[in-house]
Order: structure tokens, then C-alpha cells, then sequence
């Protein structure tokens, strides 16, 4: 970045005192995860001078923000400037006398106050757990005689204790707000919040802030949609999965060589499973602009689904009743057609028929464990003799497309939980969280399983695609709200 | 640029298909209309959509790469966002050719079908007997032209779910491809995928067909004037289960004259004096009233009413577009997306740390001191003066790139002034305004780094000394205090 000041662009330089987290209050606000553009570390000392860091969309920049370096001599720094001022109090001319004269003795507090002598709102991180040092008085004062508009942020970074309020009433006296802002579990809602608590103090440019304001909730808007679209696809491809080779007629019929060819078969599907998933979770992390987690799937023992247990089958999709359910009436639905077609005549026996039909099938195949379709067919000729295809896949259970959907959820929610200011790869741990689908009401769910159905079948319902993909996307909305 | 004010407005349209449904928006098709508009349900100006413009738009669609669609202003619905595009992409007239092509089928099929069904009342006219089978007439004429329309309903409504109807459905493709040729496989791909598509052009045919029934109905009505006109002719019946036929033609009599039996007594006919006897000798001309309103009642009526409906239905789908389907919803998100700027790429603070003749010293130990005291951001380390051409090579490309600055790491032992000066020399040549640092230390044989002895600073002070205007920084390495 050549200039490192714009002028008409709102600017606001983060500050505070060394690892109080200003980097991290950053990278969250942001939504940067990249360790070579903002450093978040344990280490103090980490940010060495001012980083602009421009809010740009559509190829302008409308607003900008400065990571600066931590105050390091604040009460040494505000002496200086109390010299310079004599007997005033100390203002704005004086902080500039500062700047210019004191960069050998004070390079840290040089630097970061020279953004706010320009024009620069003040952001400034606290963490309230740590108690109220006089340190902390001064750099309090320093900032207040810039007479810029101030936003102090609660930036707790352990279990929150009773100097909060200390805090919170000195701060009250010297800033124009106060907001608790944590870096590390920061989610949207909380971003968008504290964009608008700097509409409140700096008012010249409320117009430039509002769009910012507006283009991250249309943004977001875009995520949730491309994410469903990821998941729409993943289902998709995974319900019509199948593999298939052929088999000699000789191998099938001794049971040895058809198991050991279907065994080959059931782990290239679940291999390709979890390719599908991978590119689904990958999907979902650069949307949401996550780039230091790989995704949890492992291809041999397939965990990222963890198919092969019970538990899994017991603990995500839905429950037997509203399995149960959904079959019997997207079973229904299937006989109601019927009933229409025979202009009645059945005097509804399809509708009954179907409903029993899809809620008995759901009831007893809906608990059962993955183990995978086969069918033998074709019945083509092969090169060396007469030979038929073996086709496997997917799985028997009913349940397996609201596994596969609620796996995706879950891990949706875990990334919107993922702030950017964090910098440890650590996975989505989704083993404890209970299941999302069950949550769901029950015409969601019955759409849900006739689409499902038709996925299964080979042939996805196109007229219900659009249905589905705005089921997706309420969904993950709910998501995000909770 | 359009950006202004994108957010509040575009956010319902690119989301708008479940907005639309929790607030039961009447108008499917626009998003944004006007309150007048949206209550009537009536899309403004530039949001109506044809056939032949539909057409265009899918298969503009299917050849779009994915790149350059046009940004869109404000308030622009769906329904005017794509026809905006497709003016953008360019109409290429296969809309109307096809709908032109339709059209002519269906007058060539009305034509055909207008003189089968002449020719159908020609042909109940029984030559030996010298009249008109009124039984035949009306299974021919009136009745099976019925038993086709329910037949398709049926069939359209049991579509994929009876075994057996995907054969259908591949006969279908197979004959669409013979007729059509293989070059309109895209086109037929493109139909089938996109649901909206394939509605308005199913209720285009279902109208053309419902033209096709009526000009049968109608051509059996002129055939049977005709022969009345010019022909002697009688009407009967005659089957050899006289009863019950006869029981079943009255009462299909008088259902059929239902509409005209209190206004028009005379035009209800005598099922028992029609029926042929052995002494039958003409007579029964009360039935071709009968017959002729029958055709215009039950023909050419209801038809000419499922004609209309069906226009209307056309109308309708076109005016409430949704363009949800995965191609257009990639489309819209291309057409509406805010585009976050690209974050700063590499570490803007980045420094280059040169050791000289191996001063290895632990990249742990020394980053800490590098980041507090020199407040320079480490990111490279590179060697210079040693026996390995490549690293000197690599150490001399490194120099361009490092950011903020570059650090040359000396031993305090080692002093050999016109080495470090060359060395010195050619970094701050191509340092240009970066800035260099001479870092003094004993590099220590666990890898740490000591002070340098007072003697050995004298020498490395007097050095620098000697370098005058030098603007390299000699900054002598100090461990931290414990």
C-alpha cells in the first residue's frame, strides 16, 4: 500500500496496550485468518508499526482501519506530553509537538497516535479481566486529549470478573461508547454490531460506514446462498452415488470372489463419499473466508460421517417417529397423485396405501446401520463370457441423506463459530452436538425426504430443486441465529 | 460503479425465493415492483417475459462462460435483471424459430385434424344402410377424442412413477432426436433442466393441442353439415344388446342435451324410434341437431374454453418467473455480487535477516528481539560469504523482496572490514529507502545468542564510524532481563 493515509476515507486505528488483543479484534472484524497479513500471537510486541488495512468492495475503498503497535511507556509518554503542554491541558497541539519530537524516545506511541492526529477514530482494546493499572489511566488520557471520536472495546480473555465494571465506569467517562467485543468467538451478529457502534461516534462519514454496514449483510447474504448451493450439490452427487464393475458369471456365483468384489466396491463408495464431503467442507471454508482448517475427513475409516457406528445413526438425522413421518407422507403424496389420476375412483386407497407404504419402510429401514445396496443387473456381454454388472450403493437407510445433511449443518455451525481472530488449526468437533434436522418443522422435512427420494432413485427432482434450495437456505439461517 | 445503494435493495431479489415465502408476496416474478404492482400481481415494464425470449435466455445460458454478465443497479427485479442480460448476451432468434416452428405444426396438425375429423363423420355414414351410425358417431367423433385428453392427464400426472414410464420418456427422446436431429440435444437438455421452461412450453403445447381437438370437433361438425346438407341421410343405432344399449344411449342422451333440452325440445332425438330395425328404412333425422350441438357443446366448446385456460396458464408462468434454478441463481449471484477487496498479500512489515559468514544464530531466540527492540518483522533469513553459491544467490534475490527492511546479522568476533563493507555496500544499494540494520551478537554454540564484549563494540563503533553518511543502523544485540 503506497499511502498509507486516504483522505475522505473514515479511517479508525485500533490501539492499546501490548497483547490486549488488537490484532485479533482485527482479524475477527475482518475476516482475516492470514498469519503473514495480521500476526496474532502470544508473543507481546507482535504488531510493528501501523498496518492499513482498507475495507474495499466493488473496487473502492470505503473505510480503513490501522492495527498499530501496542502503547509501551504510557505513563512516561503522557509525563512528555503534560511537559509539553505546560501549564494547559494538554490537547491536540500538544500530542502533534509529541509525535514530531519524540519518535526516538517513544516510537510506539509515536506510531500509533499518528493515525489519530490525522483524522483517525480510535478503537481502543481493553482486556476487563486484567485489573485498572495506572498504566492503563494514562494511555486513557493520552488518547482523550486527541478530542477524536473514541469507541473503547471489552476484549475479555479469560472468565470475566468484577474489574469489568471497574473498567467499564472509567472508560465511560472518556470514551463515547463502550461495547464488549470478543476476538476470539466474535460471530457476524457481533461484527455488525460493532460497525454500528461506529456509525454512533463518527457521524461525518455516517453514509461511507452505512454501506460498509450494508454490503457486509448483502455479503453475507451471498455465503448463505453459496453455501447452500454447496450442500445442494454435495447431497445431490452423494444420493446418486453409486459404483458399479462387472462380474463374470463364474465369480457370481461363488459367493468368496462376489463378497470380495463387493467389499472392493463399498470402499471405493465410501472413498468417493468422502471426496464429496471434502469438497463440500472446503466449499463452506472459503465462503466464509476460513483458511487454516482442513477439513476432518478421513477416506479409510470415513470419520468425517462417521458412518460405520450406531451412534452416529442414533444421535444425527432424524428420530424413527419423524422418519416415520416424512416417509408417510412423501409416501402419501406419491398414492394422492395416483388417487387423482383414477379421478378418485380409488376412493383414496393410493394416498393410504402410499402413506402406509413410505411410514412402515421408514419405521423398520430407517435405524438400520450403512450397509450398502447392491444390485446385481445388465446382464451385458463382457469380452472373455456372458457377465452382469454389480452396482453398490448407497446406503439401505432411510436416514442416511438427513445423516449425511445434518453432518453438514453441524459443521456449518461450527465454522460460523470459528472467529478469524483465532490461529490454531483446531477441527470442528461436532461429536457432542445434537442432531439440527430434528429441529426442523415437519413440511421442511417432508420436501426434504420427496427430494431425497427422487436423489436416490438416480433422478433428482428438478421442480422441487428450488423448493429444496430455499429450505437450505432458512435453514441455515436459523443457523445463524440461534 | 452501481454499488450505490446496493444492500437493502438487491438483498430481498437475490434471496428473494424464501422472503417471498414467509411473506406471501402475490407477485412470484418481481421482487421490487411498486405497491400497486405487486398487489395486482402485474410485473412493470421490462419484467414481462415471452416464449420465444425464454428460449433465447436458456440457451444464452447454456453458452455463457461464466464471466463478464454486467453489473445491476438498484431495484432491478429478477424477472429485468435476466431479460437485462439477455439483451447483454445477445438474442441469436432460436426463440422464435422455435415458437414459429410450433405454431406451424400446430396449423398443420389443426388442418390434418380438421379433415380427420370430416372424414371421421364420413365415415360413420353407413353406405348399405343410407345413414349415420349415431353410436359410432359419437365414440368416434365426441367420445375418444375425450379418452386421449384424460389419457395425457393421466399420463402427465403418473409421470416417473409407474414402472415403466421411463421407457416412455426414452422413447419420447429417441424420436425428438430422429425428428430433430442430434444437434438439438443441448436444446432439449437445456428444456428439460429448467423447470419454468418446461412449464410455459408444456401449457404453449397443451393450447396448440387443445386447437388441434377443436378443429377435429369442428371438422366433424362441417362434415356432418355437409352430408345433411347434400345427402339424404338418416340416423340409427342397432347393436345385438338392443336393451341395454338402448338404456345407455337414452341416458347418454339426454346427459349430453342437458344444456339445450328446455330450450331446443327439438333437438333431443328419439333413441327408441332410431333404432335399426330389420324393417328400418331411413328416419331418426331428429338426431343430427342433436349431434351437430353435441360437437359445438361438448366438441368444440370446451376445447375452444381449455384453449384459453391454457393461454392463460402460459401467461401466468411468464409472469411470475422466479429464475430460481441453479444456472439462473449463478447467474443473479454474478449479476448482483459484492465483491470484497483483496487483503494486503504478504507481510507489509516483513524484514530480511542476511547472516554474515554463518552467524547462525536460533531463529527462536532471535525473532523476539528482532519484533520488540528493532520492531522489524523477521520473515526471511537468508546467508551471505559462504562457501554455497546458492545460498549467496538466494540471499541476493531475497534482498528485492523483503518489505520493511533488512538485517544483517554479524558475528562480534569477526570483524573483517571490507567483507561486512562490501556486504554492507551492496544491501543498502538495493535497499533504497528500506531500512537496514547491522546487528552485532555472539552467536552462541546451543544455538542462543550473548552480548558482544565491550572491546568488540569499540571495534564495530569505530567501523561504522568510518562509514560516514552511512544511514545503516548498528544496533549491538542485548538479552533480555530476567
Amino acid at each position: 500500500m503506497n499511502e498509507w493515509w486516504k483522505e475522505g476515507v473514515p479511517a479508525f486505528v485500533v490501539v492499546g496496550r501490548v497483547n490486549s488483543g488488537k490484532s485479533s479484534t482485527l482479524a475477527t472484524l475482518l475476516e482475516v485468518d492470514d498469519d503473514d497479513v495480521l500476526r496474532v500471537s502470544s508473543t507481546p510486541g507482535e504488531t510493528t508499526g501501523v498496518l492499513p488495512l482498507p475495507v474495499v468492495f466493488d473496487d473502492e475503498e470505503w473505510m480503513r482501519f490501522f492495527d498499530s503497535p501496542g502503547f509501551q511507556q504510557p505513563v512516561q509518554a503522557m509525563r512528555e506530553i503534560e511537559r509539553i503542554a505546560g501549564n494547559q491541558a494538554p490537547g491536540p497541539e500538544d500530542l502533534k509537538v509529541f509525535v514530531e519530537e519524540c519518535a526516538d524516545q517513544y516510537p510506539d506511541e509515536v506510531r500509533l497516535l499518528a493515525p489519530i492526529l490525522k483524522g483517525a477514530g480510535i478503537l481502543y482494546v481493553v482486556d476487563p479481566c486484567k485489573p485498572l493499572r495506572d498504566s492503563f489511566l494514562a494511555e486513557i488520557e493520552i488518547l482523550r486529549w486527541s478530542g477524536r471520536p473514541r469507541l473503547a472495546l471489552l476484549n475479555p480473555q479469560s472468565e470475566p470478573n468484577e474489574n469489568e465494571e471497574v473498567w467499564r465506569n472509567r472508560l465511560g467517562t472518556a470514551f463515547n461508547l463502550v461495547r464488549t467485543f470478543d476476538a476470539h468467538s466474535a460471530k457476524y451478529d457481533e461484527r455488525r454490531r460493532l460497525l454500528q457502534a461506529l456509525l454512533q461516534i463518527e457521524e461525518r462519514h455516517a453514509d461511507r460506514i452505512e454501506r460498509v454496514v450494508e454490503a457486509m449483510a448483502y455479503e453475507w447474504d451471498q455465503r448463505r446462498e453459496d453455501a447452500s448451493e454447496a450442500m445442494l450439490d454435495f447431497l445431490e452427487k452423494a444420493l446418486s452415488l453409486r459404483t458399479s464393475d462387472s462380474i463374470d458369471e463364474r465369480d457370481e456365483g461363488i459367493p468368496s470372489r462376489r463378497e470380495r468384489k463387493q467389499a472392493a466396491l463399498s470402499e471405493e463408495y465410501f472413498s468417493k463419499l468422502a471426496k464429496l464431503e471434502a469438497g463440500c467442507v472446503n466449499k463452506l471454508l472459503k465462503v466464509y473466508r476460513h483458511h487454516l482448517i482442513e477439513p476432518d475427513v478421513d477416506p479409510g475409516k470415513h470419520r468425517g460421517l462417521d458412518l460405520a457406528t450406531g451412534e452416529t445413526w442414533q444421535k444425527w438425522g432424524l428420530n424413527r417417529m419423524q422418519l416415520t413421518t416424512a416417509g408417510a407422507f412423501a409416501g402419501g403424496a406419491a398414492g394422492a397423485i395416483f388417487d387423482l389420476g383414477v379421478g378418485v375412483h380409488s376412493l383414496g386407497a393410493g394416498t393410504v396405501i402410499g402413506a402406509l407404504g413410505g411410514g412402515v419402510a421408514a419405521f423398520f429401514k430407517g435405524g438400520q446401520l450403512p450397509e450398502l445396496k447392491v444390485k446385481l443387473g445388465g446382464g451385458f456381454k463382457l469380452k472373455g463370457g456372458d457377465g452382469k454388472s454389480i452396482v453398490v450403493g448407497p446406503p439401505a437407510s432411510l436416514n442416511f441423506p438427513w445423516i449425511l445433511l445434518d453432518s453438514m449443518l453441524l459443521r456449518y455451525r461450527g465454522i460460523l463459530q470459528r472467529a478469524h481472530g483465532r490461529r490454531d488449526a483446531a477441527n470442528f468437533d461436532e461429536s457432542g452436538d445434537e442432531s439440527i434436522v430434528r429441529q426442523f418443522p415437519s413440511e421442511r422435512r417432508t420436501l426434504l425426504q420427496k427430494w431425497f427420494n427422487s436423489c436416490l432413485k438416480g433422478s433428482p427432482d428438478r421442480g422441487k430443486e428450488p423448493d429444496v434450495f430455499a429450505a437450505l437456505v432458512e435453514s441455515l439461517k436459523e443457523i445463524e441465529d440461534q | 460503479m452501481l454499488f450505490c445503494p446496493i444492500p437493502s435493495v438487491l438483498r430481498g431479489c437475490a434471496f428473494d425465493h424464501g422472503v417471498r415465502r414467509r411473506e406471501h408476496v402475490p407477485d412470484k416474478g418481481a421482487c421490487h415492483v411498486g405497491k400497486d404492482a405487486e398487489s395486482w400481481g402485474v410485473p412493470r415494464k421490462g419484467e414481462k417475459w415471452t416464449l420465444a425470449e425464454l428460449i433465447d435466455f436458456e440457451m444464452a445460458l447454456a453458452a455463457w462462460s461464466g464471466k463478464g454478465a454486467p453489473r445491476l443497479s438498484a431495484g432491478l427485479s429478477r424477472a429485468a435483471g435476466m431479460k437485462l442480460w439477455l439483451e447483454k448476451a445477445g438474442r441469436h432468434g432460436l426463440g422464435a424459430r422455435w415458437v414459429a416452428s410450433l405454431s406451424l405444426a400446430g396449423a398443420l396438425l389443426a388442418l390434418l385434424f380438421a379433415g380427420l375429423g370430416a372424414t371421421t363423420a364420413w365415415g360413420t355414414f353407413d353406405r348399405e344402410a343410407g345413414g349415420v351410425h349415431v353410436i359410432w358417431f359419437l365414440a368416434v367423433a365426441l367420445f375418444l377424442p375425450w379418452c386421449f385428453l384424460i389419457g395425457g392427464v393421466l399420463a402427465w400426472l403418473l409421470r416417473g412413477r409407474v414402472a415403466g414410464s421411463g421407457l416412455a420418456g426414452w422413447v419420447v427422446d429417441q424420436l425428438s432426436l430422429r425428428l430433430a436431429g442430434k444437434k438439438a440435444r443441448g436444446a432439449i437438455d437445456r428444456v428439460r433442466a429448467s423447470g419454468e421452461l418446461t412449464k410455459v412450453l408444456g401449457w404453449r403445447i397443451a393450447r396448440l393441442s387443445q386447437w388441434v381437438a377443436a378443429s377435429f370437433h369442428g371438422g366433424a361438425l362441417v362434415g356432418l353439415g355437409t352430408m345433411v346438407l347434400f345427402k339424404q341421410v338418416g340416423f340409427f343405432w342397432e347393436t345385438t344388446t338392443e336393451k341395454a344399449m338402448e338404456g345407455l344411449l337414452t341416458k347418454a342422451v339426454s346427459f349430453l342435451s342437458l344444456p339445450w333440452s328446455d330450450l331446443a325440445p327439438w333437438a333431443v332425438p328419439s333413441v327408441e324410434a332410431s333404432r335399426r330395425g330389420p324393417q328400418w328404412d331411413g328416419g331418426g333425422e331428429d338426431w343430427w341437431p342433436f349431434l351437430i350441438l353435441s360437437l359445438l357443446v361438448w366438441g368444440v366448446l370446451p376445447r375452444l374454453l381449455l384453449v384459453g385456460w391454457a393461454m392463460g396458464k402460459e401467461r401466468r408462468a411468464l409472469a411470475s418467473l422466479t429464475f430460481q434454478a441453479p444456472d439462473h441463481r449463478k447467474l443473479w449471484r454474478s449479476m448482483t455480487v459484492v465483491k470484497r477487496g483483496e487483503e494486503p498479500t504478504g507481510p507489509v512489515d516483513g524484514a530480511l535477516v542476511v547472516a554474515l559468514e554463518g552467524a547462525e544464530a536460533s531463529k527462536e531466540i532471535l525473532r523476539p528481539f528482532l519484533l520488540q527492540v528493532l520492531r522489524m518483522n523477521p520473515t526471511g533469513w537468508e546467508r551471505l560469504g559462504v562457501l554455497d553459491a546458492n545460498h549467496e544467490e538466494a540471499a541476493r534475490k531475497a534482498l528485492a523482496k523483503a518489505q520493511a527492511g533488512i538485517v544483517l546479522l554479524a558475528e562480534g568476533w569477526s570483524l573483517a572490514p571490507r567483507s561486512v563493507g562490501k556486504a554492507l555496500d551492496e544491501i543498502t544499494a538495493k535497499a533504497g529507502e528500506r531500512r537496514v540494520v547491522l546487528l552485532i551478537g555472539n552467536p552462541s554454540s546451543e544455538g542462543g545468542m550473548r552480548e558482544v564484549e565491550p572491546d568488540q563494540r569499540i571495534q564495530w563503533e569505530q567501523f561504522m564510524d568510518a562509514r560516514k553518511g552511512s544511514e545503516v543502523e548498528l544496533v549491538f544485540y542485548e538479552e533480555a532481563s530476567e
